[in-house]
């Protein structure tokens, strides 16, 4: 066997570059001698600050892409049975498998080939963040078809047959009456995926994306205190996923009539 | 029902000779009925004599096995093999109201939403 090492060490994305950037990453000022030092607390939080908006965006993207994915799929999958199969196959796959390695297949792996340097995708595939934000979306849209899918199980037919019997077009039924309920019912599980998403998106900082475990694992080499840091940063991710699990919350009470404070 | 546009005499909805079969079991066996605007009528049988089945094959929840319905005077086409033309059936389904025997009632809408739904 012939292996092209030229070809294979071929290394277009500067990686081996941010790699060292990353451990030679400045001390935080203020930071001296060992001991617990509140002011370092202070000090690393004002470094991690530029990821929090990465790792929300990584998040909000993801949720948006996969979350319209999922519903095109929702649609299309009750069209027709080869749609079906086609979705339970994705979703079985893409479950089933470890996020990182999708990650690494999207990043590392679509690179190998000459066609897909060459495609006019290789300008958003060779970069780290939007190789991120793919791998997570395509990961949540699998989970929230099936969430999705139990909660379409869930409509009563009588509620569809009533929306049907009052003149509403087989869309305009799915969009009003089918969607709404589906998604209440599926809202609670769902919750538990934007945080899981959250958390996800702290694998993307291994291909090199700058979000907030990123930032923390460069802070926590240069000042070899890693308690510290990433105690920190695991305090960022409470405060974002407080935020959110109460604003899943406030929807869940929204899409519910008796528990919604005002009429419409 | 809302008639605005008809003659009086004329029915507002009419109903001719209408089938209607599950299968093997015959349920609707040539059913004619006229009704004229402001007519209430109340159709008596014992349970499982095909009541409920009447009621729905007229904004086509069941589909009939034959026969002819008309909204104000505009029949409903059953194309090849009783295939009804559901750009027609929809557009009459807007003129009919339908109270279902269990209701049916849109959970994620309040009393008002439910309301105002239909004539929509
Ligand atoms: N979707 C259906 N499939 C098969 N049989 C049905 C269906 N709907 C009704 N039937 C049968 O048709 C008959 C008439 O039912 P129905 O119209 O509900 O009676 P009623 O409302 O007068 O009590 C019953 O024998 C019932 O079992
Ligand atoms: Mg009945």
């Amino acid at each position: 066997m012939v292996i092209d090492f030229a070809e294979a060490l071929d290394v277009p994305r500067g990686r081996s570059l941010v790699i060292a950037r990353c451990c030679t990453s400045r001390r935080p000022a203020g930071v001296s001698g060992p001991g617990v030092d509140f002011s370092f607390f202070g000090a690393v939080l004002l470094e991690l600050l530029p990821g929090i908006p990465v790792t929300i965006g990584l998040t909000a993207a993801s949720l948006l892409v996969g979350g319209l994915l999922a519903l095109v799929m929702t649609w299309a999958r009750l069209l027709a049975w080869p749609v079906d199969l086609l979705v339970r196959l994705f979703s079985f796959t893409l479950r089933g498998s470890p996020l990182l390695m999708q990650i690494f297949l999207l990043y590392y792996g679509l690179g190998q080939f000459a066609a897909v340097r060459d495609s006019l995708f290789w300008p958003v595939l060779r970069q780290p963040v939007w190789c991120a934000i793919l791998a997570l979306s395509l990961n949540t849209a699998a989970y929230t078809v099936e969430f999705l899918r139990g909660g379409l199980a869930a409509v009563p037919p009588g509620v569809v047959e009533a929306a049907t019997v009052t003149g509403m077009s087989r869309f305009t039924t799915f969009r009003r009456i089918i969607m709404p309920l589906a998604i209440r019912q599926a809202l609670p599980a769902y919750g538990s995926e934007i945080i899981i998403m959250v958390k996800s998106t702290s694998l993307a900082s291994i291909i090199t994306v700058s979000e907030l475990t990123g930032i923390a694992s460069g802070i926590a080499s240069a000042t070899f205190r890693p308690m510290q840091v990433f105690l920190c940063a695991g305090a960022v991710y409470l405060s974002i996923n407080f935020l959110l699990s109460r604003g899943v919350a406030r929807l869940e009470g929204h899409l519910d009539p008796l528990r919604r404070g005002t009429l419409p | 029902m809302k008639s605005h546009d008809v003659a009086p005499s004329g029915p507002v909805l009419s109903i001719r000779d209408l089938h209607k079969n599950f299968g093997a079991l015959e349920v609707l066996k040539g059913v004619s009925l006229d009704a004229a605007e402001g007519d209430v009528i109340a159709i008596v049988g014992a349970s499982g004599s095909g009541k409920s089945t009447l009621l729905r094959c007229i904004p086509f929840l069941a589909v009939p096995s034959a026969g002819v319905i008309s909204l104000e005077g505009e029949p409903i086409r059953l194309g090849v093999g009783s295939v009804p033309d559901m750009r027609q059936v929809t557009r009459l389904r807007k003129k009919l109201g339908f109270v279902f025997q269990s209701f049916n009632l849109w959970p994620h809408m309040t009393v008002l939403g439910n309301v105002i739904e239909a004539p929509v």
